[in-house]
């Protein structure tokens, strides 16, 4: 990075093709199964990396993620949703206007519920961010809390416990998979530039990093906005693929999923993140099926329901007490290693990605 | 020119006051000492000048401006920097990215600018990339610039940390206790260190030392503390023969060139 | 409403106060040692419940014999989560701690569904604590007496223990300067097992004390009362056992007054001690009794 740049261009564009066209051939030929655990992946993707740019680079310990999720998924659900399938969800209440009249495009929706819930993590950030380490995380998860009980009880908005179903489905593998890497690259970069130094210079000493002239606080609301930007597309995104919300999968269930993906992956890599986002999405459809009564060598095994989720608390317990640099700790991916990988080390590059 | 006054500050937390009536009228260009016995309160002075504290009682004004109020990343943007007791670098950062970080507060890009690598960022942070690279040469650590900043020895980090803050630009330096954990040697490569960059970047210093050698080699002007007053101020030679700063520093051997 | 109703509600807020005060203390205890926030304490609240379940329904002990076992099963599972969680990430940065005991917390949970059932199993109550008593036309179901002497019976045990006794005192020093109660050749294992153990059997005395009030058991069940109980110890001052004492007395009585003085807001009602706690956090992050 510093002095000459090799920029690999060829090689980064080789994988974007590839890459375009897997997703071409995947949406169209693919088992629908298959498809929906790649839009898992790339959900999982966005929201893993979103939660390390706060938590891992930042090291401010937010346990509010899932609170965005819901943000980003209402907000774009009452826009995409048309008003004929909003009158058969809001039976009990009918939704205010202007709701109940407007729809936009898919990716407008998106954006305002990335915008939305940015808005929302810099209410959030602001106040709290003089917090230290364990009383940002319980105040976050109190926001968190405070935002699920809020839509499970504003009938008239979200409708309430009902939540909304029969929605559209917009999300595929475009969708998620472009995000997904539009997401990684925006906070690569972020990361790489000076902000992100700035970022990850108050994660390293807070103290330090303010005597050096970085704002602390302008930096912190910067992760917070960022990351919940990204989270709230992703909520949206997750909303219209399983086409229906309900307020109550945005829990600290789900928060914690996301700290188990990011611990896992390493907090302070991006492609730590990126690889257990995706082993984590595929697991959690796979292993269903440790959860459901399965035959083995003749041999009738009865489903265990709620093993998935033990199974994954003992990996992260283990990650925590062994291996708490997670899987890359701060490596991350570089060209460079792929194209030796690929040209069999035969030229000396001097200068990493 | 006056640079920095402490007007008779006094700080107190809770029943304990660490500092009392301070008084400092610092010239443009002076190298001026901050000694005194352990627990004096030097330090609690250099975070009250860098806005770690505020003063309970009296202003402090920096090139005519009042900082009492002021956050501590606004007093770095004005041009005071400093060094720490206990070396606080970026362990996990490179040694030229915890630099490169006392750069940050001169960008003018926005974030928008460097995530998508326009022309007026990728201007800048060349030019800090750049500027970085001139301090590691200054401290000789040009060669370490990817090393990760916690692996580097001790006195290697101890010349990082004053690269990193004068790489914010400072025109008042505050040092804390450089040459803490040195040998001889490497205590007076740091003395001629302190006049190079002092002549060099034009900067005014205040040093907290408790090594004799450098204070009275290189201060023109030193300031006594003890118990948070100022029992002492004048000359090296003043100071080793004044019979207050003798008397609080009895029993301690104090080494003078 | 009426003053009958006032005192009914009154006498449901005391009651869930001391249920409060008892697991509350638990966290402020475990925070002063270790400066950590043990997420797992409300889970062990659960586990205990499920030991004594199991004493009963397995080896048809009687209740009483039960509870005693779920007590001493859950103190040994206190000091177990901290040998395997805690202990070892002792010098580790603190979000290693923060998120073991995330996990520990999720791990017990997810034990409970597996090995318990997700479905919720009615807990064995005595005739006595549900039958309701009429004093001067107030209904005060049984359990409502039980609770508060017992927790004050024990609170008082607590407290002698805490400063009256050597390992007390070691607790104190703990939590009041890590470094130099090591110097001062305190032990530091036994005293942080001790804390653990003690916290611990409260909140198996606190969880059998809730299940004869609302008789039915689920993994996540601990989920409620340890947040609530979190935040009484954070109202009170975490680190300070008067704190959490005096806090769980007062989100107890918050908790049954919200619902009974405001009906339509009940289904805030989990929001707004968040909201409280925001706000202690906020603005005055001691609490009331400050750090002791």
């Amino acid at each position: 990075m510093k002095g000459k740049k090799k920029d690999y261009i060829l090689l980064k564009i080789a994988t974007i093709l590839i890459i375009f066209i897997f997703i071409f051939i995947a949406q169209r030929s693919f088992d629908a199964y298959i498809i929906r655990i790649l839009n898992l992946c790339g959900i999982y993707v966005i929201l893993g990396v979103s939660l390390n740019l706060i938590n891992g680079f930042t090291g401010q310990f937010s346990l509010g993620h899932a609170g965005f999720m819901a943000i980003g998924a209402y907000v774009s659900a009452l826009l995409y949703t048309s008003p004929e399938i909003k009158e058969v969800n809001y039976f009990i209440t009918p939704l205010i206007w202007p709701l109940n009249i407007i729809q936009i495009p898919f990716i407008f929706s998106l954006i305002m519920a990335g915008l939305v819930s940015a808005g929302v993590g810099f209410l959030v950030g602001a106040p709290c961010l003089r917090l230290k380490g364990d009383y940002l995380a319980i105040v976050t998860f109190g926001f968190s809390e405070i935002i699920r009980v809020l839509f499970c009880n504003l009938q008239n908005i979200t409708n309430g416990p009902l939540g909304l179903k029969g929605l559209p489905s917009y999300t595929n593998l475009w969708w998620t998979w472009g995000i997904a890497i539009f997401t990684v690259w925006f906070i690569k970069n972020l990361i790489n530039s000076s902000y992100g130094r700035a970022l990850k210079s108050i994660r390293e000493d807070e103290v330090a990093a303010e005597a050096m002239g970085v704002k602390l606080f302008y930096h912190k609301v910067l992760s917070f906005i960022v990351g919940a930007f990204f989270a709230g597309i992703a909520g949206a995104l997750l909303g219209s693929l399983v086409m229906t919300i309900d307020p109550n999968t945005f829990s600290f269930s789900m928060t914690f999923q996301i700290i188990i993906i990011v611990v896992v992956g390493g907090l302070g890599s991006i492609t730590g993140t990126v690889i257990v986002a995706a082993i984590f999405a595929i697991l959690m459809e796979v292993l269903r099926s440790v959860e459901s009564p399965m035959s083995l060598f003749g041999l009738n095994i009865p489903g265990i329901p709620g093993m998935r989720m033990l199974l994954f608390s003992i990996l992260l317990m283990i990650v925590v007490l062994f291996f708490h640099q997670g899987l890359m700790g701060t490596k991350e991916w570089s060209w460079e290693w792929l194209y030796k990988k690929l040209m069999g080390n035969k030229k000396e590059i001097e200068e990493g990605s | 020119m006056s640079i920095l006054k402490a007007d008779h500050i006094t700080i107190r937390f809770g029943g304990l006051t660490a500092v009392s009536d301070f008084y400092l009228d610092l010239k443009e260009g002076e190298l001026v000492g901050l000694i005194g016995p352990n627990g004096a309160g030097k330090t609690t002075v250099f975070n009250m000048l860098t806005g770690v504290y505020k003063p309970t009682i009296g202003k402090i004004y920096f090139n005519n401006q009042e900082i009492n109020i002021k956050k501590v990343s606004e007093i770095t943007a004005l041009g005071m920097a400093r060094t720490f007791q206990n070396i606080r670098l970026f362990t996990n950062l490179s040694v030229i990215d915890n630099v490169m970080v006392g750069c940050h507060l001169r960008l003018k890009s926005s974030v928008i600018n460097a995530v998508f690598y326009l022309p007026k960022y990728v201007q800048e942070e060349s030019e800090i990339t750049e500027e970085a690279m001139k301090l590691l040469k200054e401290v000789n650590l040009e060669k370490l610039e990817s090393n990760l900043a916690g692996g580097l020895p001790y006195g290697q980090q101890r010349k990082l940390e004053i690269a990193r803050a004068l790489a914010t630009r400072p025109r008042l330096l505050l040092l804390d206790e450089p040459a803490a954990g040195m040998n001889p040697q490497e205590t007076k490569d740091l003395m001629s260190f302190i006049l190079k960059i002092q002549e060099k970047f034009k900067l005014t210093i205040i040093l907290i030392e408790h090594d004799m050698k450098v204070i009275m080699g290189i201060c023109k002007r030193i300031l006594v503390l003890d118990y948070g007053k100022t029992i002492a101020e004048g000359n090296p030679i003043e100071i080793q023969h004044n019979p207050e700063v003798i008397k609080a520093y009895l029993g301690v051997e104090a080494h003078y060139a | 409403m009426n003053l009958n109703i006032f005192l009914q509600n009154l006498s449901n807020g005391i009651s869930l106060g001391c249920l409060f005060a008892l697991i509350a203390i638990g966290y402020t205890m475990v925070y002063g040692v270790l400066r950590l926030i043990n997420f797992a304490h409300g889970d062990i609240f659960m586990m205990a419940t499920f030991f004594a379940y199991y004493v009963i329904a397995l080896f048809s002990l009687p209740w009483g014999i039960a509870c005693l076992v779920a007590v001493v099963l859950a103190m040994l599972l206190g000091r177990t989560v901290e040998r395997i969680a805690y202990k070892p990430l002792r010098n580790a940065p603190r979000i290693s701690s923060l998120c073991s005991a995330i996990g520990m917390s999720f791990l017990l949970e997810n034990f409970a569904i597996v090995v318990f059932g997700g479905r919720p199993k009615a807990f064995y109550r005595p005739e006595f604590f549900s039958k309701i008593f009429i004093l001067g036309g107030v209904r005060i179901p049984g359990v409502n007496f039980v609770t508060p002497i017992v927790s004050i019976i024990f609170l008082l045990i607590l407290t002698y223990i805490v400063y009256r006794t050597k390992t007390g005192l070691a607790m104190r020093a703990i939590s009041k300067d890590f470094d130099t109660a090591k110097l001062m050749g305190i032990n530091l294992d036994r005293t942080i097992s001790f804390t653990f153990i003690l916290g611990s059997g409260l909140a198996a005395i606190g969880a059998v004390l809730w299940a004869l009030r609302y008789p039915q058991i689920w993994p996540f069940m601990g989920v409620f009362p340890g947040w609530r109980a979190f935040i009484a110890a954070i109202i009170g001052g975490i680190g300070s056992i008067r704190g959490a004492m005096v806090g769980g007395f007062m989100v107890g009585l918050l908790t049954i007054m919200i619902v009974a003085f405001m009906p339509g807001l009940a289904g805030y009602k989990d929001a707004f001690i968040f909201i409280i706690l925001i706000f202690v956090l906020l603005f005055k992050p001691e609490g009331i009794f400050g750090e002791e």
